[in-house]
């Protein structure tokens, strides 16, 4: 392989990428301007949630629990009701997203040790509801608990290590990095490639010294370069603006995502060669990039509610690991090497796409 | 006036068949409008979900007493926690650090388990995904708290239903979810592609010198296209229902209306790619800007309610966000095109505009 050949292509990669002045600032501004978007957008956590108040009359106690519910940040009281139709109807339209329904002399039941609370859930949203009713419940515990109406042997104090105010923001900034990476390495180098082919610009190139792994090798290299910069640019916001902390090593987090992105610039060599056209070549590696790193990856679904199949089958999706691994060198500051089993399996996949890259660039017919 | 209306049916019959004949012609293609929608139903359709179950929690037990142990196995008993006992708070926190674990529950050593005494237990959740964390301790602590209770209830009781999905399963929820997503994807891309091709290749020019008009172009490029994803929701509506068991519980008439709304919207955006691009990098790379924010602040998977004022404005330009609003509600709450009048309309002004666009642009 001639040092030579791989900068002649490189050269002419970035000519291309220079005379085409909005797909480089796509390429350069994407992934920051989607951490962006989605850094402040994506929020798993309730806030607000409308809630509608059934009570059939005044009583203090329940004016007491419902004032709490008002306090809470969870919760938002939108709409009171005296009529059990209204507030259904709201439910069914989705005016409200929870109703509380307190029964009458809620006081006097209270005192004979049987007063009942129900919640009603719009359940359609399965994930905010459990949340709600998660937040709903803690409510009424920090009630009875002050109330001195019940007694517990035991405190329960609960503890969010990592992310001590339970934000999800924390846990999805990481993540966003990895499936915004995950799809733009592999579009741009898959693109890249099969525009070649398309062209017919690879038959002249047969007739060149050039071989197929300097090809190749000069194909991806300024995308390798502009996409370490996008991943520079995304950790930088992660930090600076989302408030993420860096709490592990800088070094460890590029040695890591200098692999992954490897690892799906290879993914997209490969689909582009198997393509041939680009229109086959992009529809490919979005399907097999977007979906998977968005949900297979334990971005957004974690891995380990999924059924075991399927756990199975997230090993191949190398965001997957980059997941992982992103998020403990961010959130948990933990050395990559404790995390030994990512990487080892990055590796193996880096290893395993060479080959079989190196085995379908025959078809490309340059020299060997 | 009727020669006119009938020669430009031929026309547009040429258009059609050339298009078809253009992209069904690759079987890889064929291929890939077909199987992958189905597949990925399928897989994420499993995968989507929140849920927490036989979550692996650590238990440092210092108190070593009666009480606690009792508390232990009323919490192994009930099922949805894997216990894995350790010695001390370092190895718990080296198996949290590594995720093998998602909390750990700590009795201090003061828990006695008399009524009188107060001890202390720590419940410590995995932030990193601080969804699955408050799911876990908010479980937990449920369970704790009815087992302490010994006199059976609170005085306070908070009985909970949750209304159109009383089990709370996340894969009602995110079946109709994925299908909508699934076939954006599938169309969306080979719409944004077709016209830039067709200029990168120099064929539009040829096509230009043709008595084609530009109208009968532009339907010419999108029938087939919407076909496909029309096909391609049918296919997924079948696997949704047949295979997940989601209930369908609106009017089929709606889910049609509503799709072919969604494709006018999702293809004309496409269209108007294509029509801005000089080469497919560039559409591709257009296309996919678009795609990763129409899906991710659709309400998919992130509500749109927690989002930003000034995300929730323009989430309001997200076809997907009406779509999934319509069939959601068609599987799981009933109805029909009444009951959506709004998103209906809202797919239709999409639609109409960036076809609209699109066509100004072709001139």
């Amino acid at each position: 392989m001639k040092l030579q050949h791989v900068r002649a292509v490189a050269r002419k990669e970035w000519w291309h990428l220079l005379r085409d002045p909005r797909s480089l600032a796509l390429i350069l501004l994407m992934p920051s301007m989607l951490l962006f978007l989605f850094g402040y957008a994506l929020r798993l956590d309730i806030t607000n949630l409308p809630l509608g108040v059934l009570q059939e009359s005044r009583d203090a106690t329940a004016n007491a629990i419902v004032a709490r519910f008002d306090a809470s940040n969870a919760f938002d009281v939108v709409a009171r009701y005296t009529d059990r139709r209204q507030m259904e109807t709201d439910l069914q339209q989705g005016r409200v997203a929870a109703a509380l329904v307190l029964p009458r002399e809620m006081t006097r039941l209270l005192g004979e040790g049987r007063a009942d609370v129900q919640l009603l859930l719009d359940g359609v949203d399965a994930n905010s509801a459990r949340l709600a009713q998660n937040y709903a419940q803690a409510i009424v515990n920090d009630y009875l608990q002050q109330q001195e109406l019940v007694q517990l042997p035991l405190e329960i104090q609960d503890r969010t290590w990592f992310n001590e105010a339970k934000e999800s923001r924390l846990a999805i900034v990481p993540g966003v990095i990895a499936v915004v990476m995950a799809v733009i390495g592999a579009l741009m180098t898959s693109l890249t490639i099969a525009r070649e082919i398309e062209q017919g610009n690879l038959v002249m190139l047969r007739t060149t010294a050039l071989r197929k792994g300097e090809f190749l090798l000069g194909k991806m290299l300024p995308y390798f370069v502009i996409g370490m910069g996008d991943l520079a640019v995304a950790a930088l916001s992660a930090v600076y603006v989302f408030d993420v902390p860096l709490r592990g090593s800088v070094v460890g987090l590029t040695l890591v995502s200098a692999l992954f992105l490897v690892v799906v610039m290879l993914q997209g060599a490969l689909l582009s060669i198997v393509a041939g056209g680009q229109m086959l070549a992009a529809q490919m590696s979005l399907v097999s990039t977007f979906l998977p790193a968005f949900l297979l990856s334990g971005f957004v679904f974690a891995i380990e509610n999924m059924p075991q199949v399927l756990q199975y089958l997230t090993l191949i999706v190398p965001a997957r690991y980059y997941v992982a691994l992103s998020k403990l060198i961010f959130l948990k500051g933990v050395t990559p090497l404790l995390l030994w089993s990512e990487v080892v399996a990055l590796g193996a996949i880096l290893l395993v796409l060479l080959r079989v890259v190196t085995l379908k660039a025959r078809k490309l017919g340059l020299q060997p | 006036m009727i020669t006119a209306l009938r020669h430009s049916l031929i026309r547009l019959r040429v258009m059609l068949g050339k298009e078809f004949r253009q992209m069904l012609r690759d079987p890889r293609m064929r291929f890939f409008v077909i199987v992958p929608p189905l597949v990925q139903l399928v897989i994420f359709g499993y995968a989507a979900t929140f849920d927490v179950r036989e979550a692996e929690v650590a238990v440092v037990d210092d108190a070593r007493t009666v009480a606690s142990r009792e508390l232990i196995d009323a919490v192994r008993a009930t099922g949805y926690f894997n216990l894995h006992p350790v010695a001390d708070m370092k190895t718990a926190s080296v198996l949290i650090e590594r995720s093998e674990v998602r909390a750990i529950m700590h009795f201090g050593y003061d828990y006695s388990g008399d009524p009188g005494d107060s001890g202390q237990l720590q419940l410590i959740a995995d932030g990193s995904d601080s969804n699955s964390a408050q799911l876990v301790v908010g479980q937990l602590s449920a369970t704790l708290r009815e087992h302490l209770l010994q006199q059976g209830r609170p005085p306070l009781a908070l009985t909970v239903r949750a209304w159109f999905n009383p089990n709370l399963d996340d894969r009602d929820y995110f079946v109709p979810g994925i299908m909508a997503n699934v076939v954006l994807i599938a169309t969306m891309l080979l719409m944004a592609m077709t016209v830039v091709r067709e200029r990168e290749q120099g064929t539009l020019e040829r096509l230009l010198v043709t008595p084609l008009a530009r109208l009968e172009f532009v339907v010419g490029k999108l029938i087939p296209v919407a076909l496909i994803g029309l096909f391609d929701v049918l296919l997924v509506t079948l696997v949704a229902v047949l295979w997940f068991d989601v209930p369908f519980r609106g009017e089929p008439l709606a889910l049609l209306f509503g799709s072919m709304l969604y494709l006018m919207s999702t293809l004309g955006m496409g269209l108007l790619i294509s029509s801005y691009s000089s080469t497919q990098q560039q559409a591709m790379l257009t296309a996919f800007f678009f795609l990763m924010p129409m899906v991710i602040l659709s309400g998919f998977a992130f509500p749109i309610r927690n989002m930003p004022d000034w995300i929730q404005a323009v989430t309001y330009l997200d076809p997907l966000r009406y779509y999934l609003v319509v069939i959601r509600d068609l599987f799981l709450k009933g109805g029909g095109i009444a009951s959506h009048l709004f998103e209906y309309g809202m797919m239709a002004l999409l639609g109409t505009t960036a076809l609209g666009l699109s066509m100004f642009r072709l001139r």
